[in-house]
């Protein structure tokens, strides 16, 4: 896959990568946070405001920031900078943000020492936002074994456990970083449905970190590409899809769109494909709406 | 409160695998004695010792009451004071981090539990569950060792005396634990990985720059190791001390003639309620202090602590 760094980008710069955030009720406002872990800068100032209701996708490569940007949310780290979650300052450790807020890491990031039931009953215990009723319809549903412990469920059934404990929970914020590494593609589908089935309504906020943006990309309403700890790019994704088209032209016609200055191109079968923001003037081109993983290669090059 | 309480038990769950070895430890070793015990008075070898007093001095009913008391307390420091004080620096010094050794510290930290809650959770699991179960081990002990008295002793064992024994030997050794636990758990907030090996490591570093110190100036700064191993046992030593003849019992060894044990064990009365106020004292008070100011600086350091996996 090829970049071609020219006026399109800055126009894609210019018109999306502005981090211009959706107009809406912000439940967070991240202002100026940088984090450092040693000599490497994790975060570099980033600056965004998370809005009531939307489910946002964060996207970027290994290394990039997406984890410590979650950490740096939860008061999991200490960080320059200032996180307001509804108007209130978070404190590091501040463990009084999990009374609305519910974060899933990884399924592997439950506790093995203990059984299904004693997992159930010690998140019950401890979280005051636990609805009984939530949870005995989700435990119908659910196979779990509940005198089996962690330790032996397999990873689907570590899936199922999780999200039962956070989609019993009545919270108004979920953040999931990279919650399906290590599931297969069946298990990962119906976590993501289950989520937005189970979770999801207008007053909701899901903040998804993942590497599978294909797969997340018809639930995501907005999307944050981050790249070496800066955000390059917050967007609605409707209105970034507006802006680009993904055309498809034969390959004996690739003057022609690289005479429109494509923000990227690459080769197919007998095709070369290319991110324009108007049509070409040729009837041999097909177009589609571009697919999130090409924009963010676009912008921050290479492979996912 | 509810959710304090479901910390705990989640505590103890989770650390029930540390904690309940030390049970099982304790039942093996007393397996063990009986075993020889029994083989030894079969083949009559003469010179049975128990809690290192010789099995002959229980036949004279003089010193019953004495040595059913003496004997819990022998056994107590002796025999299980060390190999709990070796568990109790295991569990104390892991004790904030198993988490992370199970990777599912973020899981954990994404519940509503503030530190003080959290720490106080695995505090009381950890040291105070370790503690509680050192009783169930000094409960064995007291049967076993009645047990192994009665048969000798011609059936005049003095349940009391010996239950005084252990009760009070415990109680003293609880306090030294809870001491030695406080450091231990110190060292866990503030080290993430070995931190009995790098706690150590400093006190040794500290022990030797003051012995260095003190061989070119003179100036005879005193041993840390000393005041830590003060700092634990020293209660211990006091209430040993309270009872002179204990001290002597304690360190019988094959010499010791019957006649002896039975002139050192003829006690004034027990004065039972003297030997108990031995734990209410300044020494015991400050030691639970610094316990809890150990524990107060324990959260506030593993406050500062980062989570990240």
């Amino acid at each position: 896959m090829e970049t071609t760094n020219n006026g399109f980008l800055e126009a894609l710069d210019k018109q999306s990568m502005t981090t211009e955030e959706p107009k809406a009720d912000h439940i967070m406002e991240i202002r100026n946070v940088s984090k450092r872990f040693g000599k490497v800068q994790a975060l570099n100032n980033v600056t965004l405001n998370i809005p009531r209701g939307r489910i946002i996708g964060l996207l970027g490569k290994n290394g990039a920031g997406k984890s410590t940007l979650m950490r740096c949310m939860l008061g999991f780290l200490k960080y320059e900078g200032d996180i307001h979650y509804h108007g209130d300052k978070l404190r590091h450790n501040d463990s009084n943000i999990f009374r609305s807020v519910a974060f899933i890491p990884d399924v592997s990031a439950l506790d093995d020492r203990l059984t299904v039931a004693q997992t159930i009953a010690y998140v019950k215990g401890v979280n005051p936002a636990w609805n009984d009723k939530k949870a005995d319809a989700l435990l119908e549903k659910s196979d779990l074994p509940l005198k089996q412990k962690v330790k032996n469920l397999s990873k689907g059934m570590k899936t199922k456990l999780y999200l039962l404990l956070v989609l019993a929970l009545d919270v108004e914020f979920l953040l999931l970083d990279e919650p399906t590494i290590g599931l297969d593609i069946i298990f990962r589908k119906e976590f993501f449905n289950t989520i937005l089935g189970e979770f999801y309504d207008e007053t909701k906020t899901i903040l998804i970190s993942t590497h599978e943006v294909n797969e997340v990309e018809h639930i995501l309403q907005d999307i944050i590409f981050i790249d070496k700890g800066k955000i390059i790019l917050y967007e609605d994704i409707d209105k970034l899809k507006q802006q680009y088209l993904e055309v498809k032209v034969p390959r004996e016609n690739a003057e022609e769109l690289k005479r429109h200055h494509p923000l990227q191109t690459w080769e197919g079968l007998g095709y070369v494909h290319g991110l324009v923001t108007e049509k070409l003037d040729t009837e041999y081109a097909e177009y589609s709406e571009p697919q999130l993983a090409d924009l963010f290669i676009a912008k921050v090059g290479g492979e996912q | 409160m509810n959710a304090f309480k479901a910390l705990l038990i989640k505590d103890l769950q989770t650390n029930k695998k540390g904690l309940s070895v030390t049970v099982w430890i304790v039942l093996g070793l007393y397996l063990v004695l009986i075993a020889s015990f029994i083989y030894a008075t079969k083949q009559n070898t003469g010179n049975v010792m128990l809690g290192g007093i010789p099995m002959e001095m229980f036949q004279n009913p003089d010193v019953n009451s004495a040595l059913s008391f003496a004997v819990q307390v022998a056994l107590m420091f002796s025999f299980l004071g060390f190999m709990f004080a070796i568990q109790m620096v295991s569990i104390s010094t892991s004790i904030m981090n198993t988490d992370v050794r199970h990777k599912c510290e973020l899981f954990h930290r994404s519940q509503p539990v503030s530190v003080w809650q959290l720490t106080a959770s695995r505090f009381a699991a950890g040291i105070g569950g370790f503690i509680a179960l050192t009783l169930v081990a000094g409960i064995i002990q007291y049967f076993v060792a009645t047990l192994l008295l009665f048969i000798p002793a011609g059936f005049k064992v003095d349940w009391w005396m010996g239950l005084n024994g252990m009760l009070l030997s415990w109680a003293h050794l609880s306090v030294s634990l809870l001491v030695l636990g406080s450091i231990g758990f110190l060292l866990s907030t503030v080290f993430k990985d070995n931190a009995f090996g790098k706690g150590a490591l400093i006190l040794g570093g500290i022990q030797v720059a003051i012995w260095i110190i003190n061989y070119l100036t003179h100036l005879g700064i005193p041993s840390p190791v000393t005041a830590l191993a003060n700092l634990v046992m020293s209660n211990i030593r006091d209430f040993t001390s309270v009872f002179p003849s204990m001290q002597y019992g304690i360190q019988f060894n094959s010499h010791t003639t019957a006649q002896q044990g039975v002139e050192a064990f003829r006690l004034p009365p027990m004065f039972l309620g003297n030997l108990w106020s031995s734990l209410f004292t300044w020494g015991i008070a400050l030691k639970l202090a610094v316990s809890g100011i150990l524990y107060v600086l324990s959260t506030c350091l593993y406050q500062r602590r980062e989570v990240q996996f």
